[in-house]
């Protein structure tokens, strides 16, 4: 065998093997794309549920809220956005991947402003730290000790209480990211122009619910429809995205 | 494919070029209010208390004191690191993507602990607050935010030092990478420098903040605008020039 005939064999085999993780990539992002929508309709569902619209304004009410039923804090302080912005993560990558033969330099920044707003959001989400400190606060036995633990309590919903000013940077970039990658769909034709849309107007309108609710709370209830509306065309976006994941990784 | 890749990239340049014009902006912004204030800000001088009333005064004085100026700066070189890792693809991709995942770093740390609006949130609930007992925890609640979040202090040095380091790290590929001229390189390299040595100063060494703001701060932010100005340029042409490629 020729030294040319052996990288030859190197090449396809690499060629093939990198087809091979591509595919794979699709899939599991089509399926990342299908739990995200299943956990979205998950959210949309307990807000139905008896007690699932139950919120809490103070940081006693918090606790409280904690205290009488965790899963229903945590859910307030956004677990399910955790569970989605991780599920996010290897799905935007598997949308980087079909488009950077295509788009790459665009494509490159929307997945950086989408591993930079995941990072936000973990960074400055408090669901956890907020159910540590709420058994603590139900454990202490003076007033000095419970005074401690709200103010530290208030300290995390300065930062991670959702659709506030604290979390509004890590709903934005991600936001954003949405909007990039859905312009770099438009573009490439990788994805049908639909999908592109969707995510266009969906993470725009989203985009516009959290600027509204953060920064002038007056609007906060007219501005619920962009959120519904955004939050229907994003879980179309998620479906489409889903669905056109599958085929690519079809062998064609 | 590869004509829709040059597209991309001549877009990429031209964004990249907008991008360092409004962080040159913000720059200026920056330096104009910094020399317009009446009195120095001493960063980790100030509790709670007189932020919460310097909030109620004037929310913008608060937010530009808490650093959202640097936030608006910072995601608006994302693109402009993007772009010149792009630029330098061929050459020195490996130390450009480094530079972009440090950078990347830097912001995510930044973004996530900064004060502005987490103290501009307790603010306002302060000032609500009925009982001396409520306003003392929303005063606790402040303190624990601003030892995390208020600029050049311990608590945000890592995230200025390492996206100050950053900027000086793209100078240093842009002296070897002959894409930009070597003046641009070198004007980067010491404004960027005598930037970080403010921050150093201006966070362990309190009582030489003013010492450094006019002596590091102010020759290092204009040499800064005159890098974001030279890097625009260059890579408004490099646009052009890929745009003619692709025509």
């Amino acid at each position: 065998m020729t030294a040319s005939t052996s990288t030859l064999i190197r090449n396809e085999t690499y060629s093939a093997d990198t087809r091979s993780a591509q595919t794979r990539l699709y899939r599991l992002g089509g399926v990342l794309a299908l739990l995200i929508v299943m956990t979205a309709l998950l959210e949309i569902i307990i807000t139905f549920l008896p007690g699932g619209y139950a919120s809490a304004d103070t940081v006693l009410e918090w606790f409280t809220l904690f205290q009488n039923n965790w899963f229903l804090g945590l859910r307030n302080l956004g677990l399910l956005n955790i569970v989605m912005t991780t599920l996010g993560i290897p799905m935007f990558f598997a949308l980087y991947t079909a488009h950077r033969e295509t788009c790459q330099p665009y494509t490159t920044l929307a997945l950086l402003f989408s591993l930079l707003g995941s990072a936000v959001f973990f960074a400055t989400n408090r669901a956890f730290p907020m159910l540590d400190l709420s058994r603590q606060y139900a454990q202490v036995a003076t007033d000095a000790e419970r005074t401690l633990l709200a103010a530290a309590g208030q300290a995390m919903l300065s930062v991670g209480e959702s659709h506030t000013p604290g979390t509004f940077l890590g709903f934005f970039l991600s936001e954003i990211a949405g909007i990039l990658i859905s312009l770099v769909m438009l573009r490439s034709r990788t994805f049908p122009v639909i999908n592109a849309h969707a995510g266009i107007f969906g993470f725009g309108m989203l985009l516009i619910f959290d600027i509204c609710t953060s920064f002038v709370p007056a609007l906060s209830n007219v501005v619920l429809i962009f959120a519904m509306i955004g939050g229907l065309l994003s879980i179309a976006w998620y479906i489409l995205i889903s669905l056109r994941l599958f085929q690519l990784a079809r062998p064609s | 494919m590869n004509t829709q890749n040059m597209s991309g990239r001549s877009r990429l340049y031209r964004l990249g070029g907008a991008a360092a014009l409004f962080a040159m902006c913000t720059n200026l912004l920056d330096i104009i209010l910094g020399f317009g204030g009446t009195e120095a800000i001493t960063y980790g001088s100030r509790s709670a208390l007189q932020w919460f009333v310097i909030y109620q005064e004037s929310a913008f004085q608060g937010f530009y004191a808490l650093g959202i100026l640097n936030i608006v700066y910072m995601i608006a070189m994302l693109p402009l690191y993007v772009a010149l890792m792009v630029a330098h693809r061929q050459k020195q991709i490996f130390q450009a993507t480094l530079v972009v995942i440090l950078f990347l770093l830097a912001m995510s740390i930044y973004l996530s602990t900064n004060a502005a609006l987490p103290l501009w949130v307790l603010s306002m609930k302060y000032a609500l607050a009925d009982t001396q007992a409520q306003k003392a925890f929303f005063i606790a609640a402040g303190e624990s935010v601003l030892a995390r979040g208020e600029d050049f202090t311990p608590g945000s040095f890592m995230p200025l030092f390492l996206s100050g380091f950053a900027a000086l790290s793209i100078s240093f590929i842009m002296l070897r990478g002959g894409i930009f001229g070597k003046a641009t390189a070198w004007v980067g390299i010491a404004g960027f420098t005598l930037l970080s040595l403010f921050t150093i100063c201006a966070t362990f060494i309190p009582p030489l903040h003013t010492l450094a703001f006019y002596g590091f701060a102010s020759i290092g932010g204009v040499l800064a605008l005159i890098w974001f100005a030279l890097v625009a340029r260059r890579l408004f042409q490099l646009g052009k020039h890929e745009q003619g490629d692709v025509e």
